[in-house]
C-alpha cells in the first residue's frame, strides 16, 4: 500500500459505516480486545443494551469459529491464521461480516448447512439449536452451535459467499445483520 | 471449588453454608470445554452427596459455554432422578432480556427443581 492509499482506504471504510475492522492473524487476545472496543463503539453509536450484546455475540461466534477452524484445519499453511472481520452500521442496523480461508473440500458441507439455516424459520432454528445442544461431540470438535445462534440473532437470513483461492483453499465470507 | 473470574471466564465459587455453587460473570474462553471440565467433574461428585444448589448468574455466554452449562444441567437432572436433592437457580438482571430468554430456554427441558429469578 502506497503512502497516499491509506487515507483513501480509511475514508472508504468510514463512508461505508465501518465502526471497526481487523485484518490479520486471529488470537484469543485479539478477539477479546476487539470485543471490548466493539461493545463501546456500538453503545456510543446509539445501540440499545440487547443490540450491543447481540452484535457482540455474533462477533464472538464468528471470530472464535474462524480461530478454531484455522488452528484445527489449516495449521502449517502459510498465512492460514489470517482472517478479517468488520462491524458496520447500516442505518439503524448493525452488520458483522467476516472472512477466512477454508479447505475446498469443506465448502460444500458448509454451504449445505448455511442453506438449511437460511430456509429455517424461528421455530425450526430453535429446534435445531436444542438438538445441537444435546448432540454428542468428539474431542477437538466445536460445539456446532455458532451458525445456528447467529441465524437466531439475525434480523434477516444469513448471507454468504465462497471465492476461489489457492493451495486447495477458498475464501469464505459470512455476513450477519443484527 | 473456588475459581477466580478472568476477563473471559466466570468465577465459580462454592458456598458451604448454603450448599450453593455460583457461576458468575461472562464466559467466552478460547476453549470452554477445557474450562468447564473440572467444574463438571466436581458437580458430578458433589450433587449426589447432599443438598446441592447450582446458581447461574452469568451476563454473557458464548455457544460452547452454553453447551457446557447444558451438560451441567443434564448431570443434575440425572442425579435428581436418582434421588438427589438438587436445585438449579438462574439469576438475571431485570433489564437483561437476552439472559432471561437464555435462562428460560435452558431451564425449559429440566426435570429437576428450578428457579428463574430477576434482580433489580
Amino acid at each position: 500500500m502506497q503512502l497516499d492509499e491509506l487515507y483513501t482506504f480509511s475514508n472508504k471504510l468510514s463512508d461505508q459505516g465501518v465502526l471497526l475492522c481487523f485484518n490479520g492473524p486471529f488470537s484469543h487476545g485479539i478477539i477479546e480486545q476487539l470485543g471490548h472496543a466493539l461493545r463501546r463503539h456500538v453503545q456510543e453509536s446509539g445501540g440499545a443494551g440487547p443490540t450491543v450484546m447481540d452484535v457482540f455475540g455474533v462477533f464472538v461466534e464468528q471470530t472464535q469459529n474462524i480461530q478454531s477452524y484455522v488452528s484445527r484445519e489449516l495449521a502449517g499453511l502459510e498465512g492460514a491464521s489470517f482472517g478479517v472481520v468488520a462491524i458496520i452500521k447500516e442505518g439503524s442496523r448493525y452488520v458483522v461480516q467476516s472472512g477466512n480461508r477454508i479447505r475446498d473440500e469443506h465448502t460444500r458441507p458448509l454451504l449445505g448447512r448455511l442453506d438449511a439455516l437460511a430456509r429455517a424459520d424461528a421455530a425450526a432454528l430453535k429446534a435445531m439449536y436444542k438438538q445441537q445442544l444435546r448432540a454428542q461431540i468428539g474431542p477437538g470438535e466445536s460445539a456446532g452451535l455458532g451458525l445456528i445462534a447467529m441465524a437466531r440473532a439475525a434480523s434477516e437470513p444469513l448471507s454468504y459467499r465462497i471465492d476461489p483461492g489457492r493451495d486447495g483453499c477458498s475464501f469464505f465470507t459470512l455476513r450477519v445483520t443484527v | 471449588m473456588n475459581i477466580t473470574a478472568t476477563s473471559t471466564t466466570p468465577s465459580v465459587v462454592f458456598d458451604e453454608s448454603s450448599s450453593t455453587l455460583v457461576i458468575r460473570g461472562e464466559s467466552y474462553p478460547e476453549n470452554a470445554f477445557e474450562f468447564f471440565k473440572p467444574v463438571q467433574q466436581w458437580v458430578e461428585q458433589r450433587a449426589r452427596a447432599s443438598r446441592f444448589v447450582l446458581e447461574l448468574a452469568v451476563t454473557y455466554m458464548n455457544t460452547s459455554s452454553v453447551k457446557c452449562v447444558m451438560d451441567l444441567f443434564d448431570r443434575l437432572d440425572l442425579a435428581y432422578e436418582q434421588g438427589a436433592d438438587v436445585l438449579v437457580r438462574w439469576r438475571y438482571s431485570e433489564t437483561d432480556e437476552r439472559i432471561r430468554e437464555l435462562g428460560e430456554e435452558l431451564l425449559e427441558d429440566l426435570r429437576a427443581p428450578k428457579e428463574l429469578l430477576a434482580q433489580r
